[in-house]
């Protein structure tokens, strides 16, 4: 694939291939649940914050002919007005923080 | 602090002043949809007051008021209007702010008592001017706010009586946001429906309930409309960018009819302003189509797109959706397309556009995967020495649509 031209008008390289990050990878995150298994506080840079409304909770069954993807997702809303969305790892019980 | 000028039913008055026989008499605009189900849109005080109201059916708005005259919309002559609107008042301060809400705009005047005066000439003098740009009769309900920020001044101008001002002083603000409405609140209608129901009907009543429980029933609008109900929060006002639009038109020796024939002079014209678009390095976001109709009147669809583009098949299929939902209710005697928002000059993705060596039928901000433009090689290696790392990224699309967040994109390194 052809580059932009460079200075001088001669034709640019194409920049090698770098390395890949990934992007919004899910950060363990310290919760803990109501009695309905809701998320009720957790903490976020080192303080916690309480948990004022679950705005939104939806669930994530994948590739379960491989290693098995089980999530349950909580759109939330905390103490200060921030919003977050945090996971649950149904299939090793462990929650997340998923970034958007 | 914030000047609100607000020209509430800008477009009927100046069909009135267009024509002197609808003086007195019931009037309302038509929306611009097609079809037999047409929806009114606008009206008057007195349309309002025999029970018509914007949002009904044209039918609906005959039956409960039959002496109504309906008037179909005529935008290029309001659009032209606006634009003197705007100009008197960009001659008057360099801070202008065109709000998305119908006939009002935002002006900045700090610092403008030493041209001015005092507050009070201040509004005196603008008003003055715009007076003398346009006919009394289509201005004669302008109202002007004078207050800290954009929600007072706003407030202001809507408690206001019709050709009047009202000006509020830091000192006096929260006494004058006390005794309002929450519906003068920008806030949904369903936050404001729910406030009433809690018998919460004036911002002095808001203003009591502690912060934890707002956020607790309505999140960080609740914050946000304490903060403005407080006198807390006083939003500036920023200037609306003023960007040279590219338009380029064509006449029809007889009137066209057909929407195919509509479409293919678009397609045309597209090419046309694309080109000058591409010579100018910018990417399309706003664009319009406008027409003259046969037996006078004129008619037009405009859209923002979510993306800037420089294809013309994306913009094509953008136009033919809008056209779709409003085609020209007669046949179009001319056609003008123009782009009048563009790709932001100073957003990430510009990094990434061709500037003065790039090959001009490229497109000026799509870049092929693994192309890197010198300038930005030069700024990575730079960085790359400084801090021991590539510090420039290009987000590359890997599973869009997948479910799980985490596989959607990744951070290709813009190695040097």
């Amino acid at each position: 694939m052809a580059g932009y031209g460079g200075p001088g008008g001669r034709t640019g390289r194409a920049g090698r291939v770098g390395r890949l990050r990934p992007l919004n990878r899910p950060k363990p995150v310290h919760v803990v649940p109501s009695d309905g298994g809701s998320p009720a506080r957790l903490r976020v840079k080192g303080r916690v914050r309480r948990v004022e409304s679950i705005l939104e909770t939806w669930r994530i069954d994948d590739e379960w002919w491989r290693e098995p993807i089980s999530r349950e997702y909580f759109s939330i809303l905390v103490e200060g007005g921030g919003h977050l969305t945090v996971y649950r790892d149904l299939v090793e019980g462990r929650w997340y923080l998923q970034p958007d | 602090m914030a000047s609100c000028v607000w020209l509430p039913g800008f477009e009927l008055q100046l069909e009135r002043a267009r024509d002197a026989a609808l003086e007195g008499v019931p009037l309302a605009l038509c929306d611009t949809g097609a079809g037999t189900r047409r929806f009114v849109e606008q009206c008057c005080t007195l349309a309002i007051s025999q029970g018509v109201r914007p949002g009904i059916l044209v039918s609906q708005a005959i039956a409960l008021c039959p002496s109504v005259a309906l008037l179909e919309q005529d935008p290029d002559f309001y659009d032209a209007a606006r634009h003197r609107v705007l100009d008197v008042l960009r001659r008057w301060s360099p801070v202008v702010e065109v709000s998305a809400e119908r006939g009002r705009v935002f002006i900045g005047v700090d610092g403008l008592e030493r041209l001015y005066g005092p507050a009070d000439r201040q509004m005196a003098d603008l008003r003055r001017r715009i007076r003398a740009a346009f006919p009394p009769r289509c201005i004669a309900d302008v109202r002007l706010g004078y207050a800290p920020g954009k929600f007072a001044a706003r407030v202001a101008a809507n408690s206001a009586r019709p050709g009047e001002s009202v000006l509020v002083t830091r000192r006096d603000l929260v006494a004058f946001l006390s005794s309002q409405p929450v519906g003068v609140l920008p806030v949904s209608p369903r936050m404001i429906r729910r406030l009433e129901r809690l018998g919460v009907e004036r911002l002095d009543r808001l203003i009591e309930i502690p912060e934890p429980a707002l956020v607790a029933q309505f999140g960080a609008d609740g914050r946000r409309a304490l903060a403005w109900a407080r006198g807390e929060r006083v939003d500036p006002v920023v200037p609306t960018e003023v960007e040279r639009p590219i338009r380029v038109s064509v006449e029809f020796p007889i009137p066209i009819g057909q929407l195919e024939m509509v479409h293919a002079a678009i397609d045309r014209l597209l090419g046309k302003a694309l080109e000058r678009s591409r010579k100018s390095g910018r990417s399309v976001r706003g664009v319009r189509v406008s027409a003259r109709l046969e037996d006078a009147g004129s008619w037009s669809v405009r859209g923002v797109l979510r993306d800037p583009t420089s294809r013309a098949d994306a913009l094509g299929a953008f136009i033919r959706s809008r056209i779709a939902l409003a085609p020209p209710t007669r046949a179009v005697e001319d056609l003008e397309l123009e782009f009048f928002r563009f790709g932001s000059a100073t957003s990430q993705v510009d990094l990434f556009a061709p500037k003065e060596n790039a090959p001009r039928a490229r497109g000026s901000i799509e870049t092929a995967e693994g192309d890197v433009l010198p300038e930005l090689r030069r700024a990575s290696r730079h960085l790359e020495l400084r801090m021991g790392e590539g510090m420039l990224y290009r987000v590359l699309e890997l599973q869009p649509d997948s479910r799980i967040p985490e596989r959607r994109h990744a951070l290709l390194e813009l190695a040097s």
